[in-house]
């Protein structure tokens, strides 16, 4: 194995002293907040809150229906014993405090075997973690946002200041920049080593509103594997190197680079690691972004074979790999090379051995898969539970054996009740509630009770200071003065994001946002030139006028993290906790962005607003991503989601001038002074240029991958000024396709085979994999969720010699073998491009030459094709006819529309007309020609398709 | 090894070969250096074609498997480089590429202005013969002309069209793969056929039995000829005269009913009979044509591409007139030396040059004699870089080589490109030689057969010490005959740059000399 112990002296560090962690109840973003104490003391659940009931929620206690299989035996033991000196800053009251010293700690002893019977005990022997996975827990906890609310162990890392400087910290708090606040206590952990095991502590993490579904303990997203890296951090004082252990799969590294042939990992630095699910090459992700090439990957660990023998192993891999097996290479498969397959052997005694895969890719695609042959075994994948990664066993201090007394047990439930634990703690049974004054009943004009200096011996005693007890009095006295009162949005506002410490990452009216203890924690995830911006959370001033619902829900209710940049990920507080917040931000923020006039979006509207997206723009492409496509270190909001989250005023009113709504962004200005430097767009009207950006961002991906950005499997062919002429095999279309693709977002095809337009289709162009990749030769398809044209079966030109002349079909395959073919006499002769390399193509029918030109442009309503045919030809040909579609065809103002869904406008010296067919019509345009002036007779047919 | 017996190895090899010492021991890259061309980074030069724009050849065109074409200009830097605006550079180093067209369906050579057609650059794309034609002379192909080509296609990936080049009859030819499935539209006609294309831009169909011909070109004399690709009835990579005939693949069959056909197959039983070795195969099969030369799998390379005859008066070395056969999985050149026995050609293949940057699919003589090499690996690997343009120059100093090999009643006569040493040349004990033969079957490729060793009996040096005449018993026709000269060194005392070569021995002369 390659890790040392030397380079992470975490177990070392010593908690970093804060002048904030003062011994006080800890509740929300404002400990001195009368009201968020009340309602972390829950004090609605003994005393009735009756007519003040909507004005105060409660934080329900964590529900202990399975607390045995989360906690230890131990632990209970002593929190149980004195909540306030085990965990100083707890919430939950002390109930024993009154009773003699034997009988408390008979009572303790009786809870816990209860509280234990509930599920455990837990496994205190299973766990184990290694230095490596301390140390991701380490850097995940000191960035993903645990220490927004609990207290930090590292120093903070050091980032470029962007406050002003030469001001004492309490002149910028008054500045209100973010960063600024006064810092703030930290929610205790108490002594979780005690506590909970690195399994329990994983699963609490990955959803902590399981117990405490009020939602003051948020859930961070996080995979499992995050969760069990910072509960390994969390519990790294139970590390015990001389007590090892295995854990399942492999280590993987990730490696960023070109390298023909697996490289010495040893020099190299990896970009990310994380654990191995089997060998697939695309676990190369790097902050959830896919590598897609040029990397390089480092599994490792141990191999546990079941038997004395020999081993075999293949590798299969799309580029190099080797298997190394005790420092001995046993497959080598280097080299740049399509998927190959190697193998090689190896004696191997029964037990552990040291195991490496190594893979590098260079360009192109990749692919990995690792099989072994045991002794007398078939092949196949190697048994996930023989690859293990080494760790040390991680034993929660003060383990003890544990045997619930069922009879001790039984005492523990009945004072559970007795005691008045039931009335907050959910146990899974009809809870049974000790019944004290109402709450508007209760004396608030003196200290008394559970708030009095000295509490009484059947009261609970809660950590609260004398001032946090004022406080809530003062609250107690203002509910019980006006308990029906109608609380103001922005109050709501107020209460609730103190109450869920929303003030500790986003500040709103100069309230909150990062203190200064706390501030420099904010990290970016990958480093971009944002400032401040990037990693610390957006103010919310005017969020209420900003966010669509949906875009409440994806920040309130989903987590989505729009910012990648930033490592702090927006925490979830439970749907039915905030579920209020969205109307309450709608009231307090309203009129604060003025009012926008609704666009009417057309084509040519969206097509203006992708020019000024994209590279010919205001390149907004520089900093955003659209659709995860991005420019290299364009780690800015993704495009593609901004007219989902934001409304459209915000947007246009943020747009005008970055600045006034984000002072500091490095969002430039993009239109200075008010005047555009796109004079030729919109007639150089900055609202209407805004508008178009937004019709643009509105339209999704109808509107087209911004120009100047590569599709991200790098494939997309992106027609953006000249249109992409592209020949290649196209699915259910044919393999003589020669396709076309405008800039309008209308594309076409040509059979060369059956010498006709076969097709059309608005939408994205077709992208190259099919026809570069591997062995290529393969179909492209056109996208899903385009709109089709296909053009009806026959030749484009027949003659008919009466009206009743049956329109020819195209011939079948000659005995079985070649392509189907239109009747003779039809011959494909090339296309030329005019000067926009717009191509025309040529064929030929009875000696006359035909040209068909198809381009593309914009309606009011969608794409336009306009094919425009010219035909010359010596000798005149009779009852000549161009037939364009069949169906149910309606005639109006002198258009076609086919099936309701296209429309034909026909330019033609003899008119267009219908000849019914049975049920449908078939379009015919007669070719008329006229003698030129060279002696040669012509014709010119011009039709727009708008569909 | 104990050290005393490891002294006593470096002894004798010491004394056996004392000239050695002198001098490190030459390699390919002493005579044939290799200038590679840088690409900008997003250029992926997946090359499949390279033709002179201009009669000084000073600009070449590439195609790429992509369906680009790209011009390149200033390829003969010697030390090429990529335009940077912010170095200085010395302008005759830069190299400039200019994408004259996009969106071509895989085209696979190019050919420009052949004598008695329309001006031109000519191309095989998958479905049709292509003539392009910049107008205006803006570096863009304004014209894309069908100029021919009635071959047909299913869809298949494997439906590669490889040409044009003119053949002696002015006609443009054109090899055609054979598919494996996979094609929305039915099973095509002409697949595995080689077909000429006149002025007219009419198709004949010349010849049936081609696999996956992926090289052509013609010998020194002017005759066509094409390599194939190791598989289903094709043992190893050869190259062949592009004769009428049956060349051994069976796909093609499937159109020589139609009227169209020069072939018709022959009225014997079981036509053709297969899974026999190769000198039964002939005797058995009328119409079938033998290979001229044999590529043993894998030292003469695995996938066998252009065939290029010196036409540079020796400009590029001493092996004018000698033709040139790329590798691509291997990335390498070889040499072959052709001679007509009893009216067929046959001959033999040396190594010449390994270790090309790109792997080799097309190659084309430069203004100076320098060999331009090209191509892209895709889908089958080799290579340093899948893909890429490289120029290999002659250093001017000339290799010890077997020049010439040809075969004789009782033994082969070997020329060589400087004089040798009469002892080591002299010596039967320098020569060693094997023989094998390969199956005519259905399956995927063969192995060496019923490999002998043939005692070289007698060794007799020419009077001007640049031949040698040997004397081999046992020699089997159609088989391959693996020559090694290892002892054989120069008046210098140097061994021979590649000691060894394979000669496909289909006849044997009759004549004595």
């Amino acid at each position: 194995m390659h890790r040392t112990a030397s380079v992470i002296p975490l177990l070392l560090l010593a908690t970093v002293a804060r002048a904030a962690d003062e011994p006080v109840m800890v509740a929300g973003w404002d400990p001195t907040d009368g009201h968020v104490l009340l309602e972390a003391a829950n004090c609605v659940a003994c005393h009735d809150a009756g007519a003040a009931k909507s004005q105060l929620a409660s934080k329900q206690p964590p529900i202990l229906t399975k607390v045995g299989t989360r906690v230890t035996p131990q632990y209970l033991r002593s929190y149980l014993a004195d909540p306030l000196a085990a965990k100083p800053g707890t919430t939950m009251p002390n109930l024993l405090h009154g009773l003699p010293a034997e009988e408390r700690a008979a009572t303790v002893e009786a809870l816990t075997h209860y509280l234990v019977s509930l599920g455990g005990p837990v496994d205190q022997k299973a766990s184990g973690s290694s230095l490596a996975q301390i140390d991701r827990g380490r850097v995940l906890y000191h960035s993903v946002g645990c220490v927004a609310c609990h207290a930090p162990f590292d120093e903070p890392p050091e980032h470029e200041s962007t406050l002003p400087k030469g001001l004492d910290p309490e002149d910028l708090a008054e500045l209100g920049l973010p960063g600024t606040a006064p810092a703030k206590p930290s929610v205790p952990l108490g002594p979780l080593a005690k506590k909970y095991t690195v399994a329990s502590l994983t699963e609490f993490l990955q959803n902590p509103l399981h117990s405490r579904p009020s939602g003051w303990m948020p859930r961070t997203k996080m995979t499992a594997g995050e969760a069990a890296f910072i509960a390994s951090y969390l519990l790294r004082d139970q590390y015990d190197e001389d007590e090892s252990a295995s854990g399942v799969g492999l280590d993987l590294a990730i490696y960023k680079g070109s390298y023909d042939n697996v490289p010495d990992f040893e020099k190299l630095t990896p970009v990310a690691e994380t654990f191995a699910k089997g060998f697939a090459s695309n676990q190369a992700k790097v902050n959830g972004q896919q590598l897609g090439s040029n990397f390089a990957l480092r599994f490792s660990g141990i191999i546990d074979v079941p038997a004395d023998g020999e081993y075999r192993f293949w590798t299969k891999s799309d580029d190099a790999s080797t298997l190394t097996v005790d420092g001995q290479v046993v497959v080598n498969n280097n080299g740049v090379h399509p998927p190959v397959e190697k193998t090689g052997k190896i004696n191997l005694k029964k037990g552990k051995h040291t195991f490496e895969v190594g893979f590098a890719q260079v360009g192109g695609g990749h692919e990995l898969t690792v099989n072994w042959q045991p002794p007398g075994g078939k092949r196949g994948n190697i048994p996930e539970g023989l690859l293990l990664h080494s760790t040390a066993a991680m034993i929660p201090e003060g383990v003890v054996d544990f045997t619930v007394d069922p009879a001790l047990a039984a005492t523990g439930k009945q004072q559970f009740t007795k005691l008045g634990c039931a009335s907050c703690h959910d146990i899974g049974e009809p809870r049974y509630t000790v019944v004290s004054k109402p709450l508007l009943e209760l004396k608030s004009d003196e200290p008394a009770g559970c708030l009095g200096e000295s509490v009484p011996k059947a009261l609970p005693k809660y950590f609260a200071t004398a001032e946090q007890k004022k406080a809530m009095q003062k609250t107690l006295a203002a509910l019980q003065a006006k308990p029906e009162a109608e609380v103001a949005a922005a109050d709501v506002v107020r209460h609730t994001m103190t109450r869920f410490n929303c003030y500790a990452c986003h500040q709103r009216e100069k309230r909150g946002g990062p203190d200064v203890s706390r501030a420099d924690f904010f990290q970016y995830e990958v480093v971009v030139d944002f400032g401040d911006e990037g990693r610390m959370p957006p103010a919310v001033n005017e969020v209420g006028a900003k966010l669509t619902d949906e875009g409440f829900a994806a920040f309130l209710q989903q987590g989505v993290r729009n910012r990648t940049y930033m490592a702090t990920r927006m925490p979830l507080f439970g749907e039915k906790n905030v579920a209020h917040l969205p109307a309450a931000f709608r009231a307090a923020d309203a009129g604060k962005i003025p009012a926008h006039a609704a666009v009417k979006f057309t084509p040519k509207l969206v097509d203006d607003g992708r020019t000024l997206v994209g590279k010919k723009g205001l390149v907004c492409i520089n900093c955003h991503a659209w659709g995860g496509n991005r420019l290299p270190g364009a780690e800015g909001l993704d495009l593609l989601t901004v007219s989902q989250r934001i409304k459209p005023e915000w947007f246009a009113h943020l747009i005008r001038d970055p600045q006034q709504l984000r002072p500091g962004t490095r969002m430039p200005t993009p239109f200075p002074n008010g005047k555009t430097p796109f004079e030729n767009v919109q007639g150089g009207d900055v609202g209407a240029q805004i508008d178009a950006i937004w019709a643009y961002l509105a339209a999704g991906r109808r509107g087209g991958i911004p120009f100047g950005l590569s599709p991200e499997d790098g494939a997309r062919l992106v027609p953006s000024g000249e249109p992409i002429t592209f020949r290649t095999f196209v699915d259910q279309v044919g393999a003589h396709t020669v396709l076309v693709g405008y800039r309008q977002r209308v594309n076409f095809g040509f059979d060369t085979n059956r010498v006709k337009s076969v097709i059309a289709w608005s939408g994205d162009f077709v992208g190259t994999r099919e026809t570069w990749e591997g062995r290529a030769g393969q179909y492209v398809k056109v996208p899903d969720g385009s709109d089709v044209v296909k053009m009806p079966d026959g030749p484009t030109f027949a003659v008919l010699e009466s009206g009743g002349d049956p329109w020819p079909k195209d011939l079948p395959k000659k005995g079985g073998r070649g392509s189907t073919r239109t009747p003779e006499g039809w011959e494909f002769k090339g296309y030329r491009f005019d000067e926009d390399r717009n191509p025309t193509f040529m064929y030929e029918f009875k000696g006359v030459e035909i040209s068909e030109k198809p381009t593309a442009g914009f309606t009011a309503e969608g794409g336009l094709l306009k094919r425009t045919f010219e035909l010359t030809t010596k000798e005149p040909v009779e009852n000549l006819h161009l037939m364009l579609d069949v169906g149910q065809i309606v005639e109006e103002d002198g258009k076609f529309t086919v099936d309701d869904q296209r429309t034909y406008a026909v330019e033609s010296s003899a008119p267009a007309f219908l000849r019914p067919e049975g049920d449908t019509s078939r379009l015919l345009v007669p070719v008329r020609f006229e003698k030129a002036k060279d002696g040669s007779y012509q014709a010119t047919v011009v039709v727009d398709l708008v569909w | 090894m104990p050290a005393r017996f490891l002294l006593l190895a470096c002894l004798a090899t010491l004394l056996s070969a004392p000239a050695a010492l002198a001098q490190p021991k030459p390699t390919e890259a002493d005579y044939y250096k290799l200038v590679t061309f840088p690409l900008p980074e997003d250029l992926v030069l997946e090359a499949s074609g390279l033709e002179w724009l201009d009669d000084a050849k000073t600009r070449l065109a590439v195609c790429t498997r992509r369906g680009e074409i790209w011009v390149v200009d200033n390829v003969y830097a010697d030390a090429p480089v990529l335009p940077d605006p912010k170095e200085k550079q010395d302008a005759k180093n830069v190299v400039k590429y200019t994408q004259m067209i996009f969106g071509l369906h895989e085209p696979l050579g190019l050919l420009r202005d052949p004598k008695g057609f329309p001006k031109g650059l000519y191309s095989a794309q998958r479905a049709e013969l292509t003539r392009l034609v910049d107008e205006d002379g803006d570096d863009r192909f304004d014209l894309v002309e069908r100029f021919g080509g009635e071959w047909e296609i299913s869809g298949s990936y494997h439906e590669y069209a490889f040409g044009p080049k003119q053949g002696k009859d002015g006609n443009l030819w054109i090899t055609l793969n054979r598919p494996f499935g996979g094609g929305q539209e039915s099973a095509a006609h002409w697949r595995g056929w080689a077909v000429t294309i006149d002025p007219k831009g009419k198709m004949t169909p010349l010849a049936p039995g081609l696999r996956s011909p992926a090289g052509l070109g013609t010998n020194c004399e002017g005759e066509m000829f094409f390599t194939d690709n190791q598989g289903d009835h094709v043992a190893v990579g050869k190259l062949s005269h592009l004769v009428p005939g049956f060349h051994g693949q069976t796909e093609g069959l499937n159109s020589v009913d139609l009227p169209e056909s020069p072939f018709k197959k022959p009225d014997t039983k079981d036509w053709p009979v297969r899974g026999v070795p190769w000198r039964e195969a002939m005797e058995k099969n009328p119409e079938l044509r033998a290979p001229a030369i044999w590529f043993p799998y894998p030292q003469m390379g695995r996938s066998q591409t252009d065939v290029l005859c010196d036409t540079t008066g020796g400009k590029f070395g001493p092996f004018a007139g000698q033709t040139f056969v790329g590798d691509l999985s291997n990335a390498l050149v070889m040499r072959c030396y052709l001679e007509k026995v009893g009216g067929e050609y046959q001959g033999a293949v040396f190594p010449f040059r390994s270790g090309l940057t790109p792997p080799v699919l097309r190659m084309t003589w430069g203004k100076d004699g320098s060999l331009f090499a090209a191509g892209s690996s895709r889908g089958w690997g080799g290579g340093k870089r899948p893909y890429g343009l490289e120029r290999m120059v002659w250093t001017g100093k000339t290799p010890f080589e077997m020049h010439e090999m040809r075969a004789k009643p009782d033994g082969f006569e070997l020329t060589f490109t400087q004089p040798v040493d009469p002892k080591t040349a002299g010596d039967p004990n320098s020569y060693s030689m094997k023989t094998w033969f390969y199956h005519y079957h259905a399956g995927y490729g063969d192995k060496p057969r019923g490999t002998k060793d043939l005692a070289v009996t007698k060794a007799v040096v020419g009077k001007d010490n640049k031949s040698v005449r040997l004397t081999i018993e046992g020699l089997e026709t159609y088989w391959v005959h693996e020559l090694r000269a290892d002892g054989v060194r120069n008046a210098d005392g140097l061994p021979l740059l590649h000691p060894q070569a394979y000669y496909t021995l289909n006849k044997l002369p009759t004549e004595r000399s």
